[in-house]
């Protein structure tokens, strides 16, 4: 009884997680999306993958290997914020930061560009 | 109870009496309570918008059916465009860079603007209308005939100013439509016999396409800010002001020719 | 009806008076309902008025405000609201409904997207009270009411633009092809700039003045009848990614035209005899030497600038393709294929290998099915072939006989605000009637409106499609002042060589097909405007020569173009002397009097480099890093002047500004550093060749 309330309560939770934040997204990518698609082909495809599995062309030689983005649990698990910082002051010693590259606001797309990214990849 | 009532009923007359009897109430008001004949010419000849009307009328003059009204409708209908047209003047701006603009802040902005300009639009319809059945009217009972013939004449004026009027209303909104339509209506002015640069026997007077009617239409050879502005003019002052005059000398007529036209008399023969 | 009459004036008073008495009452009742109904109208009216649809939007925003933990003390705005840009002399009413759009999020407007605030960055970039909502979303932006605001009635030319479409007025302000944050824009125009649709069409953006498709002066030389039918027949089944539209042409018309083609005489060419060469092999080398992949795709790897080679040895006669390998630009003055220097056995060579290796399989069955129909098609006549040419516009693409381009489609210029009223939607009725539907199923299915239409057939992905829609509607032009145009103009599609020897050279190789000079040219390789202030003498003489790969991962590399030594130095000498940067540091100023860089700070750089910067994730040195993406460092400081690189160190955006190489914020001092131990990286002499032999 107590398991059956308990997978309810966890189904339900999952159900409001992926459901998606507005009806606008359904159609298709949002704005911020679309500009965030274009820096990401632009400054990390060739290490994170065209479609963020990891595998850019630059891959094979960076140690740690590159994050995989194409995970929407993954992307769950980060904040907005903690996913900008990660791209203004670089992660670790390979990834570089890229706070005086781009501006803020890019970022900002750039972090909705990987949402979408991260969301595709719960799509067979 | 009753006592109560007569005190207030005596109270009512006497303060009547007083208002009445005023220096105030009678320089104003001239004659006697309407309550006989004398007394209700006097209300309407002394009042200088009842004496519009006739003091006595004719028995058939309010029949409806003679005349279905279509000549008072059409006067109403003058006096509701005029009171729109002005309060429409308040927002509009006959510049070609804001006259469309104005005409859609009037639809979404301005308080009652909208109803405004639907009245002044249905209203400009159903004036054409009106004044086109109030003619038909008036040929098919032979009202045209003496001594009413002059008066005919003024309005066939008057049905021409109308329409003069729909047609330089239909510029102002400075839409797709308006410009159309006023580009094929001045084109057609330009097929005038002698006055147009398209119509026959204009090189006889040396018109061409800069000084003939479609160039005095436009105030220039395209529909733009000239044409607008002279359409404006046209249609906020010179045309309606024209028009009142010949709607004072039609209905002065309608009085001096024997009143309002009913059945009587001889019918026409055809 | 006259007696009728007759009577109502003599009858006496009673009978009379009843009859009027029931006629008016009839009167009296439509005259009562009427007057109701006029009330009710002007109830409607009122009412109406007094309860615009903003109205409980903004109700529900204050509401939502009120008990919003962040927005304390923010009020909700009450009343119509309105963005008033004078410049532009725009009004938008836009934020009566979408109240938040230009505010920060209030937490708990929850999935009401219309008090969300507006997504992405854009507002940041273009604020509303510059540009108003309209300037970019099209719609009524002075309506107050959803469905006219959003321009969704008759004759409202200007629709809402959503999603991708938005970018559709980027260009209104930006350069189509380089609009930042307008990816279909820029898919759109390069699209119909290699698709050519300015061959028919007048189109903004796309005004040169230039043959796209090859000179058919030749086509008797260059390949067969067969081949030239069942192109026509079906371009994209010949060659994988044709440019060329299909025409839907008959077996009749494509054997006219075919006929047509082979009757014009070619041009005089100078004799030349047939040349042997030492076979496939040798070819396949050449081939791969001379770096032809990164113009053309073999099997579709390899470049987009020039034509797919798989089947072309099915296709070319052997006499013409030596012709055209010994001198392209002799055969045809347009084309960009450069002039490389192959001797008359390497031409031989490559022809071989080209006849042998490219062949086509499938060339049996559409030589068989083309003999055939022209065998069929015997009274097919150049006349006719000639009429069709001038009825398609041939010469829109290609320069045949006499034949003059003409711009036989609608212009371009105004077509994203055509009124629909204008469209001739023809056959295909059931359309929605809206100026996008009209254009997808334009592009779709270009004849399918009425008979007698001549548009082709361009097979574009569904993708692309919607990329040259977006282009399509982007063909506006309100005409805004300079004040919020953006800066720059549009990069011209076309370098301009430098004048001189220098610049026939240029000319002669093709090079600004790649490269790019002052902003203007290619953008495939990198921009040389400043090349003389970058890369050190002797290592450009080497390359000119003998190109070696800089960038190991990409596909296309620099051509081997065989250059004659003189040639090899006027190049070296115009670049070296012509293209300098402002304040870069010499090596002296760099490194002192003795213009080297001193071990000491050569090892703090190796540091810095490897230890404290993610310079290994992209570069390789040969101390460890090992990164595929940016350039190899390994010879770097034979290649690059110190001086260069301490400037592109300190900035590398601004200093290269088509790199994606972030700016790492590195100081003076760690730059110096930096660029002293790069410097120290240098090529074992042995390995590099001398400066003459080519």
């Amino acid at each position: 009884m107590i398991r059956a309330l308990l997978l309810t309560v966890a189904l339900a939770s999952a159900a409001c997680r992926a459901a998606p934040p507005s009806p606008g997204q359904r159609s298709g990518p949002t704005v911020a999306g679309l500009e965030g698609a274009a820096l990401y082909a632009r400054y990390c495809t060739s290490c994170h993958g065209a479609q963020g599995g990891g595998d850019g062309v630059n891959a094979p030689n960076l140690d740690p290997r590159p994050r995989l983005h194409r995970d929407p649990a993954w992307s769950r698990s980060r904040s907005d914020s903690a996913l900008a910082a990660a791209i203004r002051d670089g992660r670790g010693r390979a990834m570089p930061r890229f706070g005086r590259t781009l501006k803020p606001h890019e970022i900002a797309d750039l972090v909705a560009g990987l949402r979408e990214i991260a969301e595709k990849g719960n799509r067979p | 109870m009753g006592q109560q009532l007569r005190g207030r009923a005596s109270l009512w007359r006497r303060t009547r009496d007083r208002v009445l009897a005023s220096q105030l109430w009678r320089s104003v008001i001239r004659h006697g309570y309407p309550d006989e004949n004398r007394n209700r010419i006097l209300v309407i000849i002394s009042n200088i918008f009842l004496h519009l009307h006739p003091a006595r009328v004719k028995r058939h003059g309010v029949k409806l059916r003679y005349t279905w009204c279509m000549g008072g409708l059409s006067a109403f209908l003058f006096f509701v465009l005029t009171v729109t047209g002005v309060l429409l003047m308040f927002y509009y701006v006959p510049d070609t860079r804001r006259a469309y603009q104005d005409m859609k802040d009037l639809e979404h902005a301005v308080l009652f603007g909208k109803l405004m300009r639907n009245m002044h639009r249905w209203a400009a319809h159903a004036m054409v209308v009106t004044v086109i059945l109030h003619m038909t009217r008036v040929f098919l009972t032979g009202s045209y005939r003496p001594p009413r013939e002059f008066n005919w004449v003024i309005g066939v004026g008057l049905l021409v100013l109308t329409l003069l009027l729909s047609f330089t209303g239909y510029l102002l909104p400075w839409d797709q439509l308006a410009m159309w339509a006023i580009t094929v209506g001045t084109n057609m002015a330009e097929a005038t016999p002698f006055l147009g640069a398209a119509g026959p026997f204009h090189e006889l007077l040396g018109i061409t396409k800069h000084n003939d009617i479609r160039f005095a239409l436009l105030g220039g050879t395209i529909v733009d800010q000239n044409a607008l502005l002279r359409f404006y003019v046209l249609h906020c002052i010179a045309l309606p002001l024209i028009g009142a005059v010949l709607m004072a000398v039609h209905f002065w007529r309608v009085r001096k020719d024997g009143g309002i036209s009913g059945p009587h008399g001889k019918l026409p023969k055809l | 009806m006259a007696s009728a009459e007759e009577t109502t004036r003599t009858d006496s008073a009673p009978a009379h008076d009843d009859r009027e008495r029931r006629a008016l009452g009839w009167m009296d009742r439509l005259l009562a309902l009427s007057s109701l109904g006029l009330c009710a109208l002007f109830a409607y009216t009122v009412l109406a008025e007094v309860s615009p649809e903003w109205g409980p939007l903004q109700r529900e925003y204050g509401r939502l405000l009120a008990v919003d933990p962040s927005g304390k003390g923010a009020r909700a705005p009450r009343g119509i609201q309105q963005i008033h840009v004078q410049p532009l002399e725009l009004v938008d009413r836009c934020t009566s409904c979408h109240l938040g759009a230009d505010k920060p999020r209030v937490a708990s407007t929850g999935t009401r997207a219309v008090l969300a605030p507006h997504p992405g960055s854009m507002l940041e970039l273009h604020p509303p009270e510059r540009f108003g909502c309209s300037s970019c979303h099209d719609g009524q932006g002075r309506a107050t009411s959803r469905e006219k605001a959003h321009g969704r009635e008759a004759n409202w030319a200007e629709p809402l633009l959503l999603g991708r479409f938005v970018q559709a007025s980027c260009a209104q302000c930006h350069a189509r092809a380089s609009a930042p944050r307008a990816p279909d824009l820029r898919v759109g125009i390069a699209t119909m700039r290699r698709r050519n649709c300015a061959g028919c069409h007048v189109v903004p953006d796309l005004d040169e003045d230039r043959r796209f498709g090859p000179d058919l002066g030749r086509i008797a030389e260059k390949t067969s009848r067969d081949w030239v039918f069942a192109w026509l027949k079906r371009p994209a089944a010949q060659l994988a990614g044709a440019r060329m539209p299909d025409f839907g042409l008959s077996d009749r018309e494509a054997a006219s035209l075919v006929a047509f083609l082979f009757s014009v005489p070619p041009p005089p060419r100078p004799p030349a005899a047939p040349v042997a060469g030492k076979g496939a092999e040798a070819g396949r080398a050449l081939f791969s030497e001379s770096r032809c992949i990164t113009c053309h795709a073999v099997q579709g790897k390899g470049g987009t600038l020039a034509p797919e080679l798989a089947r072309v040895g099915s296709k070319l006669a052997r006499p013409w393709l030596e012709g055209w390998l010994r001198d392209p630009k002799a055969h045809d003055p347009a084309t960009i294929m450069p002039r490389f220097r192959l001797s008359e056995e390497q031409i031989g060579s490559i022809a071989d290998y080209l006849g042998e290796e490219f062949e086509d399989e499938d060339a049996e069955r559409w030589q068989r099915a083309a003999a055939s129909a022209l065998a069929r098609d015997r009274e097919a006549s150049a006349g006719d072939g000639r009429k069709l040419a001038l009825h398609y516009n041939c010469a829109g693409c290609h320069s045949i006989a006499d034949l003059r381009p003409a711009k036989i489609g609608p212009e371009h210029t105004e077509l994203g605000l055509k009124p629909v009223a204008r469209i001739d939607f023809g056959a295909k009725a059931s359309l929605p009637r809206t100026r996008l539907a009209y254009l997808r199923e334009k592009l779709r299915d270009p004849r399918g409106f009425s008979k007698g239409l001549r548009m082709p057939r361009f097979d574009l992905s569904e993708e692309a499609r919607e990329s040259v829609l977006v282009t399509l509607l982007s063909f506006k032009d309100r005409r805004y002042p300079a004040s919020v145009r953006a800066a720059g103009e549009r990069r011209p599609w076309h370098g301009r060589p430098p004048p001189g020897p220098v610049g026939e050279l240029v000319r002669e190789l093709s090079c600004l097909e790649c490269h790019a000079l002052d902003g203007r040219g290619g953008t495939l390789a990198p921009d040389l405007s400043l090349e003389g202030s970058q890369v050190e003498r002797p290592w450009l003489a080497r390359y000119l020569a003998q190109p070696t790969t800089l960038r190991p991962s990409l596909t296309e590399r620099m051509l081997q173009l065989r250059l004659r030594a003189d040639e090899v130095g006027l190049l070296v000498e115009y670049l070296v002397a012509a293209r300098r940067a402002d304040g870069v540091k010499s090596a002296r100023e760099l490194f002192g009097a003795a213009g080297a860089p001193d071990p000491e700070s050569a090892l703090h750089g190796r540091r810095i480099f490897h230890e404290r910067l993610s310079c290994p994730s992209c570069h390789a040195t040969p101390h460890g890093a090992r990164g595929y993406l940016g350039p190899d460092l390994s010879a770097v400081g034979s290649r690059l002047q110190p001086g260069w690189i301490y400037h592109q160190l300190l900035d590398p955006v601004r200093a290269r500004p088509g790199s994606i190489e972030p700016r790492l914020g590195v100081s003076p001092a760690d730059a110096r550093a930096l660029a002293a131990y790069l410097a120290t990286l240098r090529a074992p002499p042995a390995s590099a060749p001398t400066e003459t032999s080519p």
